[in-house]
């Protein structure tokens, strides 16, 4: 979800010893997703996704960019689609690992809609951004289950205390050489990064503060029984 | 008696202290927090009632100036509401650097009285006919959006609609996205109106703050061309607001307190119950799918 630490991390994974490309919220999975959806929503009957033109699409979009001829080549893309599209990303991309960032669930909640991001309308109305997040909570568990060795869940909060420790998980699990230097991102000059995160990742991490939106829980009142995950005040 | 004081910190609730001073709502007073002396306002509501066992220190003194409309406390309690900002932080908006600006000179505001020769613009009969609807009821909150192509004479018609507001002794405020765009704006604002608008943004000297501070607390400063920043201004008798291209996604903040200006200049005009004309050469849908949501978010808090 957005407002997770996902851009926290995407700035450390970048700064250590193997080059990793990130093409940030690239979307380019997911478009090629709805190019094949959209010629073919009209259709009644169930229609597959062609493997091999969604690789032919992805590897195009991608190539705009950089080179892939290169085998070990290791990019980033951190796309708030792609827990919808991990089944696909997965057919293309075997060796693709998944980050999981998350944050307890209410500070996500409030988090997002205190963001007014201009190009998510889900995100500027409570209840839209509750349902959001409980489709997704359905799907990542979904696919938690069935592809439980490739994906590793990042919580913000146990990232914030214990820096050392979750980035060096972070990086055996993704199969990368970690260094100590990757905490000190913010001393890099190239870090681009366009998300609203951008401001956090100019100084070091601080830890989390859990009391920030607590003031803000009583507008989650009435919510809960619908969304009962909102009861556990915990991550997901 | 006691005194709900507000303070630009952390807080979402106002301080009480206590004093004999004959104080209201929206009076400036210096108290003592922690080790400090620092600036705030005597706010419209006390902190909620809790269990809670302080000593109530005493407001140290007023400062002497314009005290801040009730309006615009209303707004900046609704300002933190909306935008889940504690209410403290939003007053540090409105605040120069935690603090205020006392009485200046007449002479420092000399700059932006001065008339100088103005230059002759005659409106066409499609910018006299929209100039006719945008100043019908203009003594109360209406939302305009002005569209129309580049160089179609936007800038013009609502130029006209300021002065209006200009002969009656009110105040106008034009938000503009960029601050690079001022330099020529300025200079058509100069031929129009014959004098200088104010600029604020982040850019200027702490001492021309202070001046444009005090000159909009006081009345004596007439227009603001300002950044996002400019819309916590101590406006004493806004008239109405101008935002100039009112798509454009940098009136977004991002940085420390998030919200959107253009959204934030509607609800400022609702408050201060005045026009705003929104300005544009693009059409946009979600722009006024947002406006009508923020409508109706107005109408429910107030």
């Amino acid at each position: 979800m957005p407002r997770s630490g996902s851009t926290l991390i995407e700035a450390i994974i970048t700064s250590g010893q193997t080059k990793v490309i990130s093409f940030g919220e690239s979307a380019i999975i997911n478009m090629a997703i709805l190019d094949q959806l959209h010629k073919n929503f009209h259709i009644e009957k169930k229609f597959k996704i062609k493997s091999n033109e969604l690789e032919e699409f992805i590897y195009n979009k991608y190539k705009q960019y950089v080179s892939l001829n290169d085998k070990h080549f290791v990019f980033l893309d951190k796309s708030l689609e792609n827990f919808l599209n991990i089944e696909f990303i997965l057919e293309i991309f075997p060796n693709a690992k998944f980050l999981h960032c998350t944050r307890n669930l209410r500070d996500s909640v409030l988090a997002i809609y205190q963001s007014l991001l201009p190009e998510l309308s889900w995100t500027h109305k409570l209840e839209d951004i509750l349902i959001y997040i409980n489709n997704y909570i359905k799907i990542i568990s979904f696919f938690k289950k069935k592809y439980s060795k490739k994906i590793l869940d990042v919580s913000l909060e146990k990232f914030t205390f214990k820096k050392e420790k979750i980035s060096k998980k972070i990086f055996e699990f993704c199969n990368l050489q970690w260094d100590l230097e990757i905490l000190e991102f913010y001393n890099r000059k190239d870090l681009d990064i366009r998300t609203t995160s951008n401001i956090q990742l100019r100084t070091k991490i601080n830890q989390y503060d859990d009391k920030k939106y607590k003031h803000y829980y009583p507008l989650l009142e009435g919510f809960e029984e619908k969304f009962n995950w909102l009861l556990n005040n915990s991550n997901l | 008696m006691y005194f709900p004081v507000l303070l630009p910190n952390i807080f979402s609730h106002p301080f009480t202290y206590q004093s004999e001073l004959k104080l209201k709502a929206g009076d400036y007073v210096k108290v003592s927090f922690g080790k400090s002396l620092i600036t705030g306002v005597v706010w419209n509501h006390f902190e909620p009632k809790s269990n809670k066992k302080f000593e109530i220190k005493s407001i140290t003194k007023k400062i002497d100036i314009e005290p801040l409309k009730i309006e615009t406390i209303k707004f900046l309690n609704w300002f933190s509401e909306y935008n889940l900002v504690p209410k403290g932080m939003s007053l540090k908006l409105h605040l120069l650097r935690g603090d205020v600006a006392s009485y200046l000179d007449k002479e420092e505001y000399e700059k932006y009285n001065k008339i100088n020769k103005t230059k002759k613009f005659t409106l066409s009969s499609e910018q006299n006919k929209i100039l006719k609807e945008l100043l019908k009821k203009t003594n109360k909150f209406r939302v305009h959006l002005l569209q129309g192509t580049t160089g179609s004479g936007k800038t013009i018609v609502y130029f006209k609609t300021i002065e209006e507001k200009l002969k009656k002794g009110l105040q106008a405020l034009i938000l503009l996205p960029e601050i690079g765009l001022t330099c020529e704006f300025e200079k058509k604002f100069n031929e129009f109106f014959g004098f200088s608008a104010a600029v604020w943004h982040s850019g200027i000297t702490s001492k021309r703050k202070k001046i444009i501070w005090s000159g909009l607390a006081t009345g004596k400063i007439k227009v603001v061309i300002g950044a996002r920043s400019s819309l916590f201004l101590p406006f004493n008798k806004i008239g109405v607001l101008i935002v100039d291209e009112e798509h454009d996604q940098s009136y977004k903040q991002d940085e420390g307190i998030i919200y959107n200006a253009r959204d934030m200049a509607i609800a400022r005009a609702n408050f201060e119950n005045v026009p705003i004309n929104l300005v544009t050469a693009v059409t946009k849908f979600m722009g006024t799918f947002s406006k009508l949501a923020l409508a109706i978010a107005i109408s429910l808090a107030l």
